[in-house]
């Protein structure tokens, strides 16, 4: 493996939680309904009937754009994208092409494994709508068109992704991206964000994007997703060995059996004969638009990180604390009415679940408080656990004396335990390495 | 308009157009779009004539932008799960379309 | 009471005083369709044994709708076999709108299949015929609409035009036929052909009419994003406005044509004259190019509109199309598939901005554009097999109006020397349905048309 490079692109479909559908009034709710009980002549592709674009829709995209530091096109439109398959009504999904709502932006985040900040590049993300729904049975392929028109963002980075586990990362940090945006419902179970890796791998010192690109469909986990561009990686490279090149196709992942398999579809003949919809007229978005929506953007998870980090908070639980938006929401609610406190202990007391998410804020203060006075502490029954902690444990007792400090903590661990937590950590630290340097 | 205009079609290049159209010609079929094909290109090359190096193209003839519904308008469009199947020329099965079997 | 050859503006007063009920009204016209659509073949459908409304100004008026607009519980074909067993469950927004003025469709009628012709002999379910000649065609592609109301199997109707279907059938049956500004009037459940250019209008036997049935259904409709938000004028009263115009004939228009129609069209300008309006010489592009860039926009729009009709959740399966439809999907796809669109479609849309500066051009210096509807009066069904380009050549003199989105009407003026009507046809700027209404208003009570519309009613007494 080490002879190659991996070449990874993501494109991440993310299900808008409008209450219409994309082009007709319909609900696009369409979980769990009685299949086709959700349609109409539009989103049916009945003879006739015409698209006619959600303003919600769009501006919820102009705003993943912005949250993404985008360029938003102030000149948009909508084109049709041609193939034929039963779950696509019209023949064509309207989606676009050459001028889509954002380009050229950017999403940064921490990178907990090797402690730096990573940034990823967004190509383009555009609007377009879901498909409706197959079901294969016995010698039957089964329509549902309950979910077809669903308005659909397509977010597309660039091809600049080395190993999964950045991939899995950043599909984490974009999927809180949305949740912060509430653009989505961003749930991953019901297929609300699907993700699809673009992967190939190229000799490491080859400047050339690889001639072959293999796409992974419709995964909607994130460890799924960085296992099946770990089999992948290995799957290619066994066949570029050989001296061969991997085919240029679309693949599934079999969750059960952590493998990519071929899929013989649709995508075999490429050519989707875009052109502008002439059933809706073009966008044009207004500076004063623009700037309306970008007011309505909520502090989002980097911002937040970095605010945390900045006061006092470590990166372990300021990333915990952006990514559960309730957690980190009771941090800030606590800090609004209690500045004194220290925030990484209290981020602490958060994150360990020592804080109540559903008390009121005045009540966790308090806790938060309380949690966080230091403690009274027995001085004589403080003696008398450290020397039994001692006595029990004396190879740990040599380790430390030999010069392994760090096992201070499992005598202050002992000693905590021994108190049955009535002492402050700080106090037992303290008389241990005088008890201990005696 | 670019040299590809007068190159003649092919069988194969017209066997490739019908496939993109998802419809099934006959060989005499293939001949006869073949020729049509041809004709209508040729004629349409009078476009040529025209200087369009610095004319825009236009997309819609009426100048409309911005048209768009409010989220959460009234349906009034809705079908029952019966009006939705009702046209449908195969029996729906577990009130879904159906259609021959396709690979996934 | 004999109603034969009355407009519907003359059959409302009659209603309305109640010399006539709308029943009576009805069941006349039910009859005669009945008993003509036969040798005719104008409808495809009739809807028999419906409840007649009372109440609405069009109670009682029973209209021909061309069957591509589909209408709800009503078999709409398009006059393609793949739709044969087709019956909508939603409404189009034109007859829609038709029904909520009480009107009432006597039947669905005959068209070129998907509207692809000028003949309507290209539907799947055999040609209509001309009222004035049954070995003639009535042009198409709205020519089962031309056939009924110049039969006077119903007192008007409904068709679509994308380049000369409501027009060419107009001129070639002897109606008054309007095709609006693109976007002023719904597409919203018309089985699209063009959708860049599709326009449904009125197809009656007089201007009066015309204009009323549009007010019925222009405006902005919520379901196409299309169709334009601009205010609907009062076209009665524009109408009748009586102003003298400043008309152009684009000289490129008189090139080709049949004698008898280049006459007819000089002994128009002649009456302009007289009675006040100034004739101008104006030029136009060439018509050649109209037809290159409507051809290439319309084939790939036909290509993709086509694309739904998969046999899945209605129609018959894609093998069903006939030659037509089939050769114009493959132009289509042909132009819009890779390595391709620039030289056609790109192309296309930038002499369609020459075509529209054009225009722009023209309109500045006079009110109104007045040049022949077609080349030639109609033709004998299977005579389009000698053209290679039918259509184009049929519909050269609508396809710029049609290109640039612009309104015209077609106006019969007389006959040719087989006796055949001639039509005329008056273009305006966009939205300027008065101005073109108020002209032909006018010529029509000049001339009456040199009795084409009253002649026409006599064919079938």
């Amino acid at each position: 493996m080490n002879k190659y490079e991996p070449v990874i692109g993501l494109e991440i479909h993310v299900e808008l939680s409008t209450k219409s559908k994309m082009f007709c009034q319909c609900s696009a709710n369409y979980f769990g309904k009685e299949p086709n009980s959700n349609t109409c002549p539009v989103c049916l592709g009945m003879p006739g009937a015409l698209p006619v674009p959600n303003r919600q829709a769009v501006e919820s995209t102009i705003k993943i754009g912005q949250a993404l530091k985008c360029k938003i096109n102030q000149h948009s439109k909508f084109d049709r994208k041609h193939y034929f398959y039963p779950d696509l009504a019209k023949g064509y999904q309207i989606s676009q092409y050459d001028q889509p709502i954002a380009e050229h932006g950017e999403l940064t985040f921490y990178d907990k494994k090797t402690n730096e900040y990573k940034t990823f590049h967004i190509q383009r993300i555009h609007l377009e709508e879901d498909t409706g729904k197959l079901t294969h049975a016995d010698g039957d392929t089964l329509v549902d068109f309950n979910r077809c028109s669903v308005p659909l963002v397509e977010i597309v980075t660039e091809p600049e992704f080395r190993n999964s586990d950045d991939v899995k990362q950043f599909l984490e940090e974009l999927h809180t991206l949305i949740e912060y945006l509430d653009v989505s419902d961003a749930d991953m179970e019901k297929g609300s964000m699907r993700m699809e890796p673009n992967i190939s791998i190229r000799p490491i010192g080859q400047k050339d994007y690889p001639p072959y690109k293999v796409e992974v469909k419709n995964i909607n986990s994130f460890n799924f997703a960085k296992k099946a561009v770990e089999f992948e990686l290995v799957r290619q490279a066994e066949i570029l060995d050989r001296g061969e090149i991997p085919a240029q196709e679309t693949r599934g992942y079999n969750e059960d059996k952590q493998e990519t398999y071929s899929q013989r579809t649709k995508e075999n003949a490429k050519d989707y004969r875009y052109f502008p919809e002439p059933d809706i007229p073009p966008m044009v978005f207004s500076d004063e638009l623009l700037e309306k929506i970008k007011q309505t953007l909520p502090e989002l998870p980097f911002q937040r990180f970095t605010r945390l980090v900045n006061s006092g908070v470590s990166p372990a639980f300021a990333i915990i604390l952006t990514q559960n938006v309730v957690k980190g929401n009771r941090f800030d609610e606590i800090f609004s009415v209690r500045k004194s406190l220290d925030p990484n202990l209290t981020a602490s007391a958060i994150v360990n679940n020592r804080i109540s998410t559903d008390i009121s804020v005045a009540e966790a203060a308090d806790k938060a408080e309380e949690l966080l006075k230091p403690k009274e502490t027995d001085t004589g029954a403080l003696t008398d656990a450290i020397e039994k902690a001692i006595t029990a444990n004396p190879k740990v007792y040599e380790d430390y004396k030999a010069g392994k400090t760090n096992s201070i903590m499992f005598f202050v661990g002992q000693v905590m335990r021994e108190m049955k937590g009535k002492a402050d950590a700080s106090v037992v630290k303290q008389a241990l390495e005088k008890r201990l340097e005696q | 308009m670019s040299k590809s205009l007068h190159t003649p079609l092919t069988n194969a290049d017209v066997l490739h157009i019908a496939k993109l159209a998802n419809l099934t010609l006959t060989e005499a079929e293939v001949e006869k779009f073949k020729k049509q094909l041809e004709d209508t290109i040729s004629y349409v090359e009078n476009l040529d004539e025209l200087d369009t190096a610095k004319v825009e193209p236009t997309l819609h003839s009426t100048n409309v932008n911005n048209i768009y519904f409010e989220d959460g308008t009234e349906n009034k469009r809705l079908f029952t799960t019966d009006e939705a199947l009702k046209n449908a020329p195969t029996q729906p099965k577990k009130k879904m379309f159906t259609v021959k079997r396709i690979m996934e | 009471m004999d109603i034969l050859g009355k407009s519907i503006i003359q059959l409302q007063d009659l209603i309305s005083s109640k010399k006539i009920s709308s029943a009576e009204v009805y069941s006349y016209f039910m009859a005669r369709a009945k008993k003509h659509n036969n040798d005719l073949n104008a409808f495809l459908t009739l809807v028999d044994e419906q409840t007649i409304k009372h109440d609405g100004d069009m109670a009682g008026i029973p209209l021909a709708v061309k069957d591509n607009f589909c209408t709800e519980g009503v078999r709409t074909t398009a006059s393609a076999k793949l739709l044969e067993d087709f019956v909508p469950q939603y409404e189009s927004t034109v007859t829609q709108r038709l029904y909520d003025n009480g009107a009432t469709i006597l039947g669905k009628t005959n068209l070129d299949a998907w509207a692809h012709g000028s003949s309507t002999e290209t539907s799947d379910f055999g040609p209509s015929k001309n009222p004035w000649d049954i070995t003639r065609a009535p042009g198409g592609s709205s020519g089962g609409t031309g056939a009924a109301v110049s039969a006077y199997l119903t007192p008007a109707g409904i068709g679509s035009e994308t380049a000369g279907s409501i027009r060419l059938p107009a001129a070639w049956c002897g109606l008054v036929g309007l095709k609006p500004t693109y976007g002023r009037v719904s597409r919203f459940g018309v089985i699209a052909m063009g959708s860049s250019f599709d326009c449904p209008g009125p197809m009656t036997l007089t201007v009066e009419d015309s204009a009323y049935l549009l007010q019925l259904i222009a405006g902005h409709d919520p379901y196409d994003a299309t169709s334009s938000t601009e205010a609907v004028p009062d076209y009665l009263k524009q109408m009748k406005e009586k102003k003298k115009f400043t008309i152009g004939l684009p000289k490129e228009y008189m090139e080709g044509l049949d004698a008898d129609i280049e006459k007819r069209v000089r002994d128009a300008l002649k009456v302009l004259e007289s009675m006040g309006h100034t004739i101008k010489e104006v030029s136009l592009l060439p018509p050649k190019y109209s037809i290159s860039v409507y051809t290439i926009l319309q084939r790939a729009e036909v290509s993709s509109n086509l694309a739904r009709f998969d046999g899945i959740r209605y129609g018959k399966d894609r093998t069903h199309f006939g030659s037509e439809a089939k050769r114009r999907i493959m132009l289509g796809a042909y132009t819009l598939s890779h390595g391709h669109y620039d030289a056609f479609y790109t192309k296309a849309q930038k002499v369609k901005t020459l075509i529209i500066e054009d225009m722009q051009r023209v309109f500045q210096d006079v009110d109104l554009l007045i040049a022949p509807s077609t080349p030639v009066t109609a033709l004998t069904l299977g005579e389009f097999h000698k053209f290679a380009f039918f259509g184009e050549t049929m519909d050269a003199l609508d396809e710029a109006a049609a290109v640039a989105g612009t309104p015209a009407i077609n106006i019969p003026f007389g006959f040719d020397s087989q006796g055949l009507p001639v039509g005329i046809q008056i273009m305006g700027n966009y939205f300027e349905e008065g101005k073109i209404l108020d002209l032909a208003y006018q010529f029509e009570q000049e001339t009456k048309f040199d009795g084409v519309i009253e002649k026409g009613v006599k064919n079938y007494e």
